[in-house]
C-alpha cells in the first residue's frame, strides 16, 4: 500500500519537477545571455554571473520556492482536485498517507535541487571553469531556507488551506522563523559566542514543530478533519512552551559543555591562603579548580571576568555581563564566589544611575572584608567604589579620581595604592606608556579614613615601578639601555638603595617574601645572573643562572604564592627553573613528554610547590618536588 | 435475532460553529436506525436532510458529536480502518484521479483494499464494458460511475453505502449501474444503504425506506407497509373546504377547489374510517380513499415539515 501511495504522490509531482528544472535552466540561459553578449562573457562576468549569481538564484531562490510548491502539491493537491475522498473512503492509514506524501515531496524537491545544483556546477566548473563562490555555505543556507519553507507550508496545508494559500502561508510562516532566528541571535549573543550555530536549536526545533504538529493534525482524529486546527494550534502551543522550558533547562549545561571543556585557558589566578584557584579562559568563562587534587569545582559561564581574590583566599570577585541563558545584561554585575565556587553574596549590580557605565575595570582590590572597584562614567574621571559583599547599602562612592587612574596594589598594612595621571586631567589625550618620570603619581588611599594621599615625592615610571608586599618599599626600574639601575626607596625613612649594573639590561624583577627582591639581569658577554637582595633591597648577592641561556629567552621571574620559591621560564629548553633563595638551590622541572616539542611553554604557579602548564587535554599540574607526577585537570 | 450490521443510536452530528463562534448546523439530530444483514435501505430526504452525513458516519470518515454508531459490531470512529476494509462508499461525485487510466486506478484501488478480489473486479470491468486503457479524464460521467462501482465491488465490501451514485446519469447507464449493485448485493448477501432522490430507482431495489428531514427520521418502514398504510383521501365539500384539525399520522392536506386532499398514515387500524367520518362531520359530501406510490408518499411528507417529535415507524 505504501509504495502505491508514494508512487501516486510522486506522479502528481511530475509537472512540478519538470517546471523546477525548466526554471533553473531558464535562469541559466537568461543569465548567460545577459552577461555574454555576442562575444561571450569575460572573466569577471563569468566569475560573478556563473560562479556567484547563478548558484545564489538557484540555491537561495529556486530551492526554497520549490520546497514550498512540492509540499503544497503533496498535501493540498488531492483536496484541490477533489480526489481526497478517494483516499478518505478507503482503509488508508493516515500515517502512511502522510509519510508517502512527505517522501514524495522530498523526492521531488531533491530532484529539482540536485538538477539545478548540477546545472550550476556543470556551467561553472565544466563549461566556464570558474569556482562556485561560497558553495558549501550556499548549500547549507539553501537547505535551511528550504526546510523552513517546507515546514511552514506543511503547517498551512495541514490546517486546510488551499494550495495557493498554503504557499503564501508557508512564506509568511517562514519569514517570521528567519526573523526569529535573527532576533534570537541578538537576544542571546553570549550563547552564540559559546556554542556557535547550535545556539539556534530552539528555532530549528520550532521549525520542526511545524511538521510534527501537521503530523498530529493529519494523522489523528476524525479523517474528515474536524478538530484538526485546534489540535495543531494546541500542539504548536505545547511545543513552543516545551521548547522554551527545554531552552531554560539545558542552556546552562550546553554552554558549560561547549566552553567548560576548553583547553584554551589563559591564566590561573591564585590566592595565597586558598586551596582553590580560578582558571580564566580566553572565551571569558572560568573554572574554579582545586589545584592540589587537580579537580574542577565550579564552572562560571561567559561573559565573566576575574576581578580578584580576597587576600585570605576565602572568596573572589567576578564581573559578569550575561545571564545563565546566554543573553547580555544591560549592566554588569559583580558576583562574589567562595573558594569552593559557591555564591557567597548577592550580586552587586552596576546601575546606570550610579555612574557605573560602562562597567567595572578589570580588577577589584580587597581591603579586609571590603572590595574596591573603579568605574569610568566619563572621559574626565573615574570613580572608586567600595562595597561589602552582602550589604547593598554599603556600596558607596569612595573617591572621584582623575581619568586614567589605574590600580596598583593593596599592601599588607591595608592601604590601597593607585596610579593617577594628574597631568592628563581634563585633557583628551591618548594614554601612552611609559610615561616620563614624574608624570604619573601614585596615590595612597586609606580605606579606614577615606584619605587620599598623593605620593608625588618619589620617582615613578609606570609599569617600571612597584611596591614591596608590605607596602614599605617603593621600587623604580630607572635604567637605560646598557646601564641597569634599580632604586628601592624606604617610604618610612626616605632612604634609598640603588643597584647599578654596567653593561647590562635588567630583564625583570620580582618581590619575594619579607620584601626581598629578585632581579634577573642579562649581560651581553656573559650568561644571565640572578641578583637577590635582603629586605628592602639591601645586602645583595649574585647567583649565576646555571644554564646556558639566551637572555631574550628567559621569562620573567614569578614568586610562588608564599614567596619562598622563584620560577623562571627557560623558553629555550621549555623547562621551568625553580630557585630557592633560602639555600640557593636550583631545580629544573622538565615539561611532560607530550609537551617537549612545544616551545615556548607558559609556566605559572598553581600552589606553593605546584606548577601549571597548558596541556593538550587541559591544564597539567606538576609538583616541583616530584615533577614526574603530572595531573591533568579534566573538565 | 442477529445483531444489526449498522446501528445508529441517538446520533447527533453538527457542522460549523467552532468554539461557539459561527452558525452551527445540525445535520443529524438524535438519529437512530438499525439495518440488518441482507437489507437494502433507502435513505431519502431533501438536500441537507442528513443522508450523506449518516453514510459518512457509518464509514468512519465523520465522527458523531454524541450517540453511538456500530458497523459490523465496530465503532467506526475508533476502528475506522477496519470498518472501511469491509464497507465501501460509492458517491455521486466519484473522486477518481483524472490523470490515471481505468487500469491504473483499479490497480491503485486494489493496492488500498486488503480484501480486493481481482476476479470480481475483472468481471465487473467486463460486465460494464470498461476500457482499462482509457484515461479517466476522457470518460463520460456514466462511465466514471461504472469505474467507481467496479472499484467499490472489487473491494468485496460487506456493506455498500451508496450516496446517490446514479444521479445525473442517463436511464440506460443508471440501469446498468443499478443492476451491478443488485448483482453485488446478491453475490455478497450484504447490506446496502442507498441514499438517493431517484425514488423510482429506490423502489426497484429497497426493502425499507427511511425518510429523513432536518436530521431526524420522519417516516420509516418497508415499501409494502408504506404503500399499504399511507393513503390519500379526497373529500368533496359543497363550498370551500375547511382546515382539518390535528389528526394522528397526518402527512399533508391541501385544498383543490372544493376538494380537500389529505395524505395520512394509518397508524392504528380503523384510523382511515375515523378520518373519513371526521371529514364527513365537517361537511364532506363525498370521501374517496386511494393508494399511493412511494414518490407520492414522500412528496406528501416533504410538503409537511415534521414537528419536533413527529416520527413514524411503519
Amino acid at each position: 500500500m505504501f509504495s502505491a501511495l508514494f508512487l501516486k504522490a510522486l506522479r502528481q509531482q511530475r509537472a512540478l519537477v519538470a517546471a523546477g528544472i525548466g526554471t533553473g535552466a531558464l535562469f541559466a540561459l537568461g543569465l548567460r545571455l545577459v552577461i555574454g553578449g555576442a562575444n561571450g562573457p569575460g572573466p569577471i562576468e563569468t566569475e560573478v554571473g556563473i560562479g556567484s549569481a547563478l548558484p545564489r538564484v538557484l540555491l537561495l531562490g529556486v530551492w526554497p520556492f520549490w520546497a514550498l510548491l512540492a509540499v503544497s502539491q503533496a498535501f493540498t493537491g488531492d483536496r484541490e482536485a477533489g480526489t481526497e475522498p478517494f483516499l478518505l473512503d478507503r482503509p488508508v492509514p493516515p500515517r502512511r498517507l502522510f509519510t508517502a506524501r512527505l517522501l514524495a515531496a522530498f523526492a521531488a524537491w531533491t530532484t529539482v535541487a540536485g538538477a539545478t545544483y548540477g546545472l550550476a556546477w556543470i556551467l561553472a566548473r565544466a563549461v566556464y571553469e570558474v569556482p562556485i563562490r561560497d558553495g558549501p555555505d550556499l548549500i547549507r543556507v539553501g537547505l535551511a531556507l528550504s526546510g523552513v519553507a517546507a515546514s511552514g507550508t506543511l503547517l498551512a496545508a495541514a490546517v486546510g488551506a488551499s494550495s495557493l494559500v498554503a504557499v503564501l502561508l508557508g512564506l509568511m510562516l517562514g519569514l517570521p522563523a528567519l526573523a526569529a532566528a535573527a532576533l534570537f541571535l541578538r537576544a542571546f549573543p553570549v550563547l552564540f559566542e559559546s556554542v556557535g550555530w547550535i545556539s539556534l536549536w530552539p528555532i530549528a526545533l520550532a521549525v520542526l514543530a511545524g511538521p510534527a504538529a501537521a503530523w498530529l493534525g493529519l494523522t489523528r482524529g476524525e479523517p474528515a478533519g474536524r478538530g484538526r486546527v485546534g489540535r495543531i494550534v494546541r500542539v504548536m502551543g505545547v511545543a513552543m512552551l516545551a521548547i522554551a522550558a527545554l531552552f531554560v533547562a539545558i542552556t546552562p549545561g550546553l554552554i558549560r559543555t561547549a566552553m567548560g571543556g576548553s583547553k584554551h585557558w589563559r591564566r590561573m589566578e591564585l590566592a595565597p591562603g586558598s586551596r582553590s584557584a580560578v582558571l580564566s579562559h580566553y572565551h571569558r568563562s572560568m573554572w574554579v579548580v582545586d589545584p592540589v587534587r587537580g579537580v574542577p569545582l565550579r564552572f562560571i559561564p561567559p561573559r565573566s571576568r576575574f576581578l580578584g581574590w580576597r587576600s585570605d583566599g576565602a572568596m573572589f570577585a567576578v564581573a559578569t555581563s550575561a545571564t545563565r541563558l546566554g543573553s547580555q545584561t544591560k549592566h554588569e554585575r559583580i558576583t562574589i564566589y567562595g573558594a569552593d565556587g559557591g555564591l557567597v553574596a548577592p550580586e552587586i549590580t552596576l546601575e546606570r544611575d550610579e555612574e557605573l557605565i560602562p562597567g567595572v575595570e578589570d580588577w577589584v582590590l580587597w581591603v579586609g572584608d571590603e572590595l574596591f572597584f573603579m568605574t569610568e562614567p566619563d572621559a574626565e574621571a573615574r570613580v572608586l567604589w567600595r562595597a561589602q559583599p552582602g550589604k547593598e547599602q554599603g556600596r558607596l562612592a569612595a573617591a572621584r579620581l582623575p581619568a586614567r587612574t589605574r590600580p596598583l596594589q593593596v599592601t599588607a598594612d591595608g592601604m590601597l595604592y593607585l596610579f593617577t595621571d594628574w597631568r592628563h586631567v581634563g585633557r583628551d589625550k591618548p594614554a601612552g606608556w611609559p610615561y616620563p618620570s614624574g608624570e604619573v603619581d601614585p596615590i595612597r588611599f586609606d580605606p579606614r579614613s577615606g584619605r587620599l594621599e598623593r605620593l608625588d615625592a618619589i620617582p615613578v615610571r609606570q609599569l617600571y615601578s612597584g611596591l614591596a608586599p608590605s607596602g614599605r618599599y617603593w621600587l623604580v626600574d630607572d635604567g637605560q639601555r646598557g646601564a641597569a639601575r634599580i632604586v628601592v626607596r624606604d617610604l618610612t625613612s626616605g632612604r634609598e638603595q640603588v643597584h647599578e649594573f654596567d653593561g647590562t639590561d635588567v630583564r625583570e624583577w620580582e618581590w619575594l617574601a619579607e620584601d626581598r627582591l629578585a632581579i634577573v639581569v642579562g649581560r651581553a658577554d656573559r650568561d644571565s645572573s640572578l641578583i637577590l637582595t635582603g629586605p628592602g633591597g639591601g645586602g645583595t648577592r649574585e647567583e649565576l643562572v646555571p644554564w646556558a641561556i639566551n637572555p631574550s629567552m628567559t621569562g620573567r621571574p614569578q614568586a610562588s604564592p608564599d614567596g619562598e620559591l622563584l620560577l623562571i621560564e627557560d623558553h629555550d629548553s621549555g623547562n621551568a627553573r625553580i630557585f630557592r633563595p633560602a639555600d640557593s638551590r636550583w631545580t629544573t622541572v622538565p615539561p611532560p613528554p607530550e609537551l617537549r616539542s612545544k616551545h615556548p611553554l607558559t609556566w605559572t604557579w598553581a600552589g606553593a610547590k605546584t606548577l601549571v602548564v597548558p596541556g593538550a587535554q587541559g591544564p597539567l599540574l606538576i609538583d616541583v618536588d616530584a615533577p614526574e607526577r603530572v595531573r591533568t585537570i579534566a573538565f | 435475532m442477529t445483531a444489526p450490521v449498522i446501528e445508529f443510536r441517538e446520533v447527533t452530528r453538527s457542522f460549523g460553529g467552532v468554539g461557539g463562534i459561527g452558525r452551527r448546523t445540525v445535520a443529524l439530530d438524535r438519529f437512530s436506525l438499525a439495518i440488518e444483514a441482507g437489507e437494502v435501505v433507502a435513505l431519502v430526504g431533501r438536500n441537507g436532510a442528513g443522508k450523506t452525513t449518516a453514510l459518512r458516519l457509518a464509514n468512519g470518515v465523520l465522527w458523531p458529536d454524541s450517540g453511538t454508531v456500530r458497523v459490523l459490531g465496530l465503532d467506526p470512529a475508533a476502528n475506522g480502518l477496519a470498518v472501511r476494509e469491509r464497507v465501501a462508499l460509492l458517491s455521486e461525485e466519484s473522486a477518481l484521479y483524472p490523470w490515471m487510466t481505468v487500469g491504473e486506478i483499479l490497480r491503485f484501488g486494489a493496492a488500498l483494499a486488503p480484501r480486493w478480489d481481482p476476479r470480481r473486479a475483472g468481471e465487473f470491468v467486463e460486465r460494464l464494458a470498461l476500457d482499462p486503457r482509457a484515461k479517466i479524464r476522457t470518460l463520460s460521467r456514466g462511465t466514471k460511475a461504472k469505474v467507481a462501482l467496479a472499484l467499490a465491488v472489487g473491494a468485496r465490501p460487506e456493506i455498500l453505502l451508496l450516496d446517490d451514485p446514479t444521479a445525473g446519469l442517463d436511464p440506460l447507464v443508471r440501469r446498468e449501474v443499478l443492476e451491478g449493485i443488485l448483482a453485488a448485493i446478491h453475490d455478497e448477501g450484504g447490506a446496502v444503504v442507498y441514499a438517493s432522490h431517484l425514488i423510482h430507482d429506490l423502489e426497484r431495489v429497497a426493502d425499507r425506506v427511511v425518510y429523513l428531514d432536518a436530521g431526524r427520521i420522519r417516516l420509516e418502514g418497508s415499501l409494502d407497509a408504506l404503500r399499504r398504510r399511507v393513503r390519500r383521501l379526497a373529500a368533496v365539500f359543497a363550498s370551500d373546504p375547511p382546515d382539518l384539525p390535528h389528526f394522528p399520522g397526518l402527512l399533508d392536506q391541501r385544498a383543490d377547489g372544493r376538494t380537500l386532499v389529505v395524505t395520512v398514515e394509518e397508524r392504528e387500524d380503523g384510523a382511515l374510517a375515523e378520518l373519513s367520518r371526521r371529514l364527513q362531520g365537517l361537511g364532506a359530501t363525498h370521501v374517496t380513499i386511494e393508494e399511493l406510490g412511494l414518490e407520492e408518499i414522500l412528496v406528501a411528507a416533504l410538503r409537511h415539515p415534521a414537528g419536533p417529535e413527529e416520527t413514524s415507524h411503519v
